[in-house]
């Protein structure tokens, strides 16, 4: 394969030029109020070319072979058009020359089990889930995707990473009258197919809350100081954060680039926030990015201070800061933009009684429902969570989405706690689906959140 | 090609369909009024759905390199797959639909740089501010072949251009857009309007947190149509889990509200004669005067609700089996004007754009979201932007308190929506 881009790449006249080549497959069972509703596998690819001409960066996605020449002749007609236009052109920030092939490190690889045995495991949840108290309905969705990716540059880079990721998800249903509720579950990483098993007791857990959510009050609207667990946390801090992390995204702001400004104190004083991909065993992991560049862990923010960005190599050279390797495409129909890989709060010391003691009245909130960004405001629902009075848990409450604002929800981090858990369902909808951004954290107090509600 | 696929896949299962399409994309991209962004692409897929022993199986592949390899994937996944009672249709003598447009071929690059340089002076001459600036065009085609007999095959266009006034030190702002099948101009009116709100955006207000009137803009409604969505789902109709079920002919939202699926209307996004399965569209009111009418089906639901299929098939990916949903939904406008909405409004809120809309409980019709652009409004005038805000409530009390609905509708290219003025919202701020 890599002859094969070598030669088409070869065919491109520009200052820099990339492609990539990829295969997706995806095997998916899923599963509704105990019927199937998909099952089988499906497979896609297709190339992704990047053309650099005198500061005019311009990408062309094709599916077939046969599609090149075509492909090579627009490209660098747009990257013509862009330099013949742009006031300010693109560079490309050095990178060093890699020669790779990286399989995918699994344990027990999803690729080798049987579709029949992947269904029998889902309706073994299923059967599972259905016989709790006030279950009404079960919606359960299994998949693996595997990306053989293919990476060629004109630099000499000739990369091959396979990611493989592996996830279950479920949505629990619990219903009395006209009233349902959810809890959700969600199994799964880049390590392989062992996450998705012997997960009854976590799945039980979640079977619990959709029943006691039945019985919960819906919160009354509001400010409010709050804890959020580890799982929405991690919520907080891709959403509220994360996203002003990623230098395309400060790029296209000026006003927000000015404010944002490595060195800018932003947060208090006990924020750490990191991006690590290169944990091993998170679904966030990988080697290399899709424009070659290893992935790093990255300092995002230190006691407040903003201290580190994500980039591509086009960002990192007009912001003039370090490569990080964090470009990323959704798969062979995209071009990579700048993403996150594994956010999270680092850990501080407060357990969680500590938290809740130093929150005395106010909100304990659990486990994240989805997320939104829109300029430096966020918004993220949660799952459930507790009215606090008095640093203890009084009653349950229910339907909470939470609204912030960018840079006053950094100051309002009162304490971290010791705890720390990444999230096996991650994900990111930036314009493309990352189904493999990943994150986390400890317990976090917040001062003065805005939460709806009726 | 398609056919000796057709006929080797009829001969190994009991029914089989394949669904092809094609796509070529140009966009072109200005932000804060520097060109940045000239990108194409060149897409096309192939799915292949067999039905064999009365279940259902599904292959896609972007490259047909091995025949018989992809219809063995997708025998495999009829092998477990769902179990299904629905016979693939056969259709033809549909009217001819002009989805194509040949003025998109002669756009140019240059001249939507001048088109974009235009718009990006005329607001700046006017207001101080972030502008981005978009197109995109694009060609494609569609086609489905089964089993008996159905060869459909439609070719489409579109084009699309938006300006966007971004506040300062945000990255949330205000949009125009204009959307249809051949090249469009934003006009002058359309700029003024957004500078004008601009520069009403300069404040910054905390709402209080009380029950308020909101007016939901074109743009804010999805978050209140995609509970519909769900509900109206043949799938959690069939499943007994909507709040709809059995609901058909009973009068669910105000009688302000008349919303049909309008699948001829050629200046929006899915027009077309035929669903994603072949069977011939046609017109569907949904909400007739506050009462539920109608639900979108495919062949599947429809025969296991024991319903016609109405032509609702779409599919969101070729990677997915066809599902039911309604698209190209028109709202039928109402008397009132946007403006004489705020002028009679004491205190209250004109919501634009919301946020976190998927969260919530979403089959429920509640909904609890924050409000990424919207204005203050006080004593029937707009006195600035609000922050901190969030409406929440459920779907059927907000639009069963109706007042009034705009006496225009905007081409979204997915619907066309007016905007409605809703009494009693509650609103979370201070």
């Amino acid at each position: 394969m890599i002859e094969k881009m070598k030669e088409m790449l070869g065919k491109v006249e520009a200052d820099y030029a990339d492609l990539r080549y990829e295969t997706k497959q995806v095997a998916r069972v899923t599963l509704s109020k105990k019927e199937v509703r998909n099952y089988g596998s499906t497979t896609g690819d297709g190339y992704v070319l990047r053309v650099l001409r005198r500061g005019g960066l311009a990408t062309v996605c094709f599916t077939k072979p046969e599609q090149a020449d075509q492909a090579v002749r627009r490209a660098v007609e747009n990257a013509d058009v862009l330099s013949a236009h742009q006031k300010e052109k693109k560079h490309i920030a050095p990178g060093e020359v890699v020669r790779a092939t990286v399989k995918a490190p699994l344990l027990e690889d999803p690729r080798q089990i049987s579709l029949q045995e992947k269904l029998a495991l889902v309706k073994h949840y299923s059967d599972l889930l259905f016989a709790q108290p006030d279950i009404a309905n079960v919606e359960l969705y299994y998949n693996d995707v595997y990306r053989d990716k293919y990476f060629v540059n004109t630099e000499g880079s000739e990369i091959n990473e396979e990611l493989v990721t592996t996830k279950l998800v479920g949505a629990i249903i619990s219903q009395v009258g006209e009233l349902t509720q959810t809890a959700r579950m969600a199994f799964g990483g880049s390590d392989g197919f062992q996450r998705v098993r012997n997960r009854e007791e976590e799945a039980l857990r979640q079977a619990k809350i959709a029943s006691d959510l039945l019985k919960a009050e819906p919160v009354k609207a509001g400010a409010y100081n709050m804890v959020l667990n580890p799982d929405i946390a991690g919520v907080f801090t891709h959403e509220a954060f994360g996203h002003f992390s990623e230098a395309d995204i400060i790029r296209d702001l000026p006003a927000m680039k000015e404010k944002m400004k490595l060195g800018t104190k932003l947060g208090t004083d006990i924020l750490n926030i990191t991006d690590n991909a290169t944990m091993p065993g998170q679904l966030g992991y990988y080697k290399y990015d899709d424009e070659g560049v290893a992935v790093r862990k990255v300092k995002l923010m230190t006691a407040g201070v903003l201290t580190g960005r994500l980039h591509d190599r086009f960002t990192a050279a007009e912001l003039g800061e370090p490569i990080t390797g964090h470009a990323i495409a959704e798969d062979y129909r995209y071009p990579p933009i700048v993403r996150m890989g594994n956010i999270f709060i680092e850990p501080g010391s407060a357990s969680l009684e500590e938290l809740l003691s130093a929150l005395g009245d106010g909100l304990y909130i659990c486990d994240a429902m989805g997320g939104q960004t829109s300029g430096e405001n966020f918004t993220f629902g949660a799952s459930y969570g507790y009215v606090v009075k008095n640093g203890k848990l009084a009653g349950m409450i229910r339907d909470i989405n939470i609204m912030g604002n960018l840079y006053h929800t950094l100051n309002s981090v009162k304490l971290v706690g010791s705890d720390f858990e990444l999230s096996e369902f991650g994900g990111c909808g930036k314009g493309q689906t990352n189904i493999r951004s990943c994150l986390g954290g400890p317990s976090v107090l917040f001062e003065n959140l805005t939460v709806g509600g009726r | 090609m398609m056919e000796k696929l057709l006929k080797l896949a009829t001969q190994a299962a009991d029914q089989a369909e394949i669904f092809y399409n094609e796509k070529t994309m140009d966009e072109l991209a200005f932000s804060d009024g520097k060109l940045v962004n000239c990108d194409s692409s060149l897409s096309s897929g192939i799915a292949l759905r067999v039905i064999k022993n009365g279940r259902m199986g599904l292959a896609h592949t972007c490259n047909l390199l091995d025949r018989e390899d992809f219809l063995r994937q997708a025998l495999l996944s009829a092998e477990n797959g769902m179990e299904v009672d629905f016979t693939l249709p056969h259709t033809r003598d549909l009217p001819r639909l002009e989805l194509y447009k040949p003025a998109v071929e002669d756009v140019s690059k240059e001249s939507l740089i001048a088109a974009g340089n235009r718009i990006i002076s005329y607001i700046r001459d006017r207001v101080d501010a972030q502008v981005n600036v978009s197109f995109g065009y694009s060609t494609g085609s569609v086609g489905i072949l089964n089993s008996a007999g159905t060869d459909l095959h439609e070719r489409g266009s579109g084009f699309f251009t938006q300006a966007m006034l971004v506040f300062p030190g945000t990255g949330s702002g205000l949009l125009t857009f204009k959307t249809g099948r051949s090249p469009l101009d934003l006009e002058d009116a359309d700029l003024d309007e957004l500078v004008e709100l601009f520069r009403l955006s300069k404040i910054e207000i905390v709402p209080p947190t009380k029950r308020l009137p909101v007016i939901f803009a074109p743009l804010s409604l999805y978050a209140l149509l995609s509970r519909f969505e769900a509900a109206w789902s043949p799938v959690n109709i069939h499943n007994g889990v909507s709040p709809l079920c059995g609901k058909l002919g009973e009068r669910i939202v105000s009688e302000k509200i008349s919303l049909t699926r309008e699948p001829f209307d050629l200046e929006l996004d899915s027009a077309s004669a035929f669903d994603a399965e072949g069977t011939p569209t046609r017109r569907l009111t949904l909400i007739d005067k506050g009462v539920f009418s109608a639900f979108p089906t495919d062949l599947n639901y429809a025969a296991k609700l024991n319903l016609e299929p109405n032509g609702c098939a779409v599919r969101q990916s070729l990677e997915w089996l066809p599902t039911a949903n309604a698209v190209n939904l028109v709202l039928d406008p109402g008397d009132v004007s946007l403006e004489d909405m705020v002028s009679g409004i004491k205190e209250g809120i004109l919501a634009q754009f919301l946020m976190g809309a998927h969260s919530g409980n979403v089959l429920n019709g509640d909904y609890s979201v924050g409000v990424s652009t919207g204005f203050m409004i006080e004593n029937g005038r707009i006195t600035g932007r609000v922050k901190d805000c969030m409406l929440s409530g459920n779907v059927y009390e907000t639009l069963s308190n109706v007042e009034a609905v705009e006496n225009k509708a905007l081409n979204l290219g997915i619907h066309k929506l007016p905007a409605l003025l809703c009494k009693d919202v509650s609103v979370a701020g201070k």
